[in-house]
């Protein structure tokens, strides 16, 4: 048995991403489908599956057979147990026997001895295996990894460099700070538009409670959530990568689109839609000096390639606040226009419209012209983007005027369409 | 990419805990232990390679008769990779630190952090669409109460409270055992989910309009959280859709349904979307809210009832426009 034999574990996270998300999101595609879909090979798509299936317990992911072929999907019942499984896929990456001993023998004799050389730590490392043998000069690319990763530091004694252990943050923090911060990780690791990093404290809480203080936190399960698209997650090191270079002021290159469009960009805004769940990243394209909106759930890629220079940061700065006027993403070219809607509604009864309205309306003005009616008022990058949540009221809803986009006249079309489908049943 | 590191890795995980216990392990102490920290299938090339029974192939632990004895027999310290120190330090600048965290933790927090420069920042993601005035922005902070809540939850304990809404009083010093929080990432909002001795029924509240909590030491004459989970299974409902194989719509549709459990089918021969999705009756109007959100392209096939009501609604609708 070997580790390099190992099936699954793997280089890349880029590999699962696409096909888990949609496994999750649709569960209604076959091999077929995803082949078709993604554009990838049978055989890849066979390994890749296997892996997800592997990597995900038996009560999450499921199989079924539709029209004699097999189907993977995905069960979630979020009011009882709020875990998003979809996390542990980032448990996966591949390691080796030198890369394992290292992380583990050089923390353990630093927790023993405060400060060591790297040739006082080769002479204590044990020797046990055969095809992973430490030298001077492999053991000084793992201590480099290991102070890179955060977990070592390095201190200069006059010729010779010395290595100790980080710092443990948490040794000054009692019990009950210690189990209200595990509680706010629970949260913040299913809120938050970047939620693996949490996941990630969480976890090494976990065991630090245990190891440190021998506490068991793994039945604190208190929260249940709502409105959470879990999926999110998948994009989380893309998205790093994007929060990174747009706070140290550096250009990315990104592939997208199934690797067919690459690109160097300057990152502008980057949005999180919490109603479906979809990320998008503003940005300056260099190569076609124009500004665009990408999904971040289409990028295949994204690295660091460079710091902005002075004109590519007045770029930059030029592209805040670039969603302010609009519902999502989306703008016109002629800029915001008014959008007037009608709001019809029992004001004894039906008071908490009037509470949707305010609360969701993106602080447009709301006028009572009459009883039982309100008017709204909004200017707005682009009113079709609002359509879906003006046709959320049904009845309650009526467009009066948009600007050039007439967003009236394609409510009146769809609602005619509507009845038309429901009539036809 | 940085956040898929190996140092994150379910096995190191696993060792990690495995030192944390100390001493020698068996195969039965080691194969409980996979059983917690690896979720899925086992990797047995891994987990055999891990703990290798041949001379020359050990790596963490080296096997002696029937156990495996660590290789070094000191104590594995466990420290953040520096992604972990970035994140605790963006935890005292998130707009929900105050209700979890008293004023003096945070303070600690802040000075623990000080010397940790984090490149990247997650308030430079502008989050859109969710409600005005929810917990993000409340100037009230929930840390004393959510974390006397969280306590009730883990020693199953009631808690006593006045639920008051704007202008009046509904309830003055009622008893519920609570269950879950519930947090809505859309409404921003908590919500608690307990168990009402008095009515014998489970029970949702908004938090803002809970006062004066004060954890009992009290229990349940049930077990409220088996009782949660058979009441969560007798409010389900289910319902059918077809969906318009329109790619924008049918995206649009999974996700936003997408943390409800579904079942859907794709028939390609007739390009068709069916998507079935359970949900709590007292969700019922969210669910119209959103079927009516996706206009022409939803329609609801089952039950009947709210495709009469779906129905009546949009024909009100269209009539507004002619």
């Amino acid at each position: 048995m070997s580790l390099s034999n190992s099936n699954y574990l793997i280089r890349d996270y880029e590999n699962i991403r696409a096909i888990l998300r949609d496994i999750y999101i649709y569960g209604c595609f076959s091999k077929d489908d995803f082949v078709e879909k993604l554009g990838i090979s049978s055989r890849k798509y066979d390994k890749e599956q296997q892996r997800i299936s592997a990597y995900l317990p038996e009560n999450f992911i499921q199989k079924r057979r539709v029209d004699k072929k097999a189907v993977l999907y995905c069960t979630y019942h979020g009011m009882e147990d709020s875990r998003n499984y979809l996390a542990d896929t980032y448990r996966n990456k591949s390691f080796t026997a030198l890369d394992i001993m290292a992380f583990f023998f050089v923390q353990q004799l630093l927790a023993e001895t405060e400060e060591m050389t790297a040739g006082e730590i080769l002479e204590a490392l044990p020797s046990l295996n055969d095809d992973a043998v430490f030298t001077k000069d492999n053991l000084r690319v793992k201590l480099d990894e290991l102070v890179e990763k955060g977990f070592i530091t390095t201190t200069k004694r006059g010729r010779s460099v010395k290595y100790r252990l980080c710092k443990d943050i948490w040794e000054d923090f009692s019990d009950e700070e210690l189990l209200d911060i595990f509680n706010y990780l629970e949260f913040m690791k299913n809120v938050s538009p970047i939620g693996m990093p949490y996941f990630f404290l969480q976890d090494k809480l976990k065991l630090y409670l245990k190891s440190s203080r021998d506490i068991d936190s793994s039945d604190y399960k208190v929260f249940s959530f709502k409105h959470n698209h879990l999926y999110n997650i998948l994009d989380n090191d893309v998205l790093l990568e994007i929060l990174k270079a747009k706070q140290k002021k550096r250009l990315l290159k990104v592939t997208y689109n199934n690797k067919q469009k690459e690109n160097t960009i300057i990152v502008g805004e980057i949005i999180h839609d919490s109603v479906y769940g979809r990320q998008y990243l503003h940005c300056y394209l260099l190569e076609s000096k124009r500004t665009s909106v990408i999904r971040i759930d289409r990028i295949d890629e994204a690295s660091d390639i460079g710091d902005l220079d002075d004109n590519e940061i007045r770029i930059q700065d030029g592209m805040r606040n670039f969603s302010d006027y609009c519902w999502c993403t989306s703008s016109t070219e002629s800029g915001p226009s008014e959008i007037v809607i009608h709001f019809m509604f029992d004001e004894e009864n039906e008071g908490y419209i009037k509470n949707r309205i305010l609360n969701e309306g993106h602080g447009g003005v709301l006028t009572k012209i009459r009883d039982g009616i309100y008017e709204y008022r909004l200017n707005i990058g682009d009113p079709d983007e609002m359509i879906p949540w003006i046709r959320s009221f049904g009845q309650r809803a009526k467009v009066i005027s948009s600007g050039e986009r007439k967003t009236e006249e394609k409510l009146k079309d769809d609602w005619k369409r509507a009845l038309e489908k429901y009539d036809s049943l | 990419m940085i956040l898929f590191d190996e140092t994150e890795s379910k096995y190191y995980e696993l060792i990690a805990y495995l030192l944390s216990e100390g001493g020698s392990l068996t195969h039965n102490d080691i194969a409980c232990m996979i059983e917690q920290c690896c979720p899925g299938e086992t990797d047995f090339e891994v987990t055999e390679a891990l703990f290798s029974n041949t001379e020359g192939e050990e790596m963490i632990y080296i096997k002696e008769d029937d156990e495996f004895v660590p290789a070094l027999d000191s104590a594995f310290p466990v420290r953040n990779n520096k992604i972990e120190l970035e994140t605790t330090a963006s935890l005292v600048n998130s707009p929900y630190v105050n209700h979890f965290l008293s004023a003096k933790t945070i303070e600690k927090l802040r000075k623990a952090t000080a010397t940790i420069a984090a490149d990247w920042s997650p308030n430079d993601i502008t989050v859109k669409n969710t409600f005005l005035g929810g917990a993000a922005s409340s100037i009230k902070s929930y840390s004393s109460i959510i974390s006397s809540i969280a306590k009730a939850i883990r020693e199953k304990k009631g808690i006593q409270y006045d639920y008051i809404r704007p202008g009046r009083m509904l309830k003055n010093n009622a008893v519920v055992f609570p269950v879950k929080i519930e947090f809505s990432l859309v409404n921003d909002r908590f919500r608690v989910c307990g168990y009402n001795e008095d009515e014998k029924r489970y029970v949702k509240m908004n938090l803002d309009s809970m006062q004066n909590i004060m954890l009992l030491d009290k229990h349940p004459d049930i077990d409220v959280t088996e009782g949660y989970s058979e009441f969560i299974h007798h409010e389900t409902k289910k319902i059918l859709l077809d969906v318009d194989p329109v790619p924008h719509v049918i995206e649009r549709c999974f996700r936003v349904f997408s943390y409800y459990d579904r079942k859907a089918r794709y028939d390609k021969t007739g390009n068709k979307y069916r998507l079935g999705i359970s949900y709590l009756k007292a969700d019922e109007n969210e669910v119209i809210k959103n079927i009516l959100s996706m206009g022409s392209y939803v329609v609801v096939l089952e039950p009947r009832t709210i495709q009469r009501e779906v129905y009546n609604r949009i024909q009100a609708a269209s009539k507004l426009y002619e």
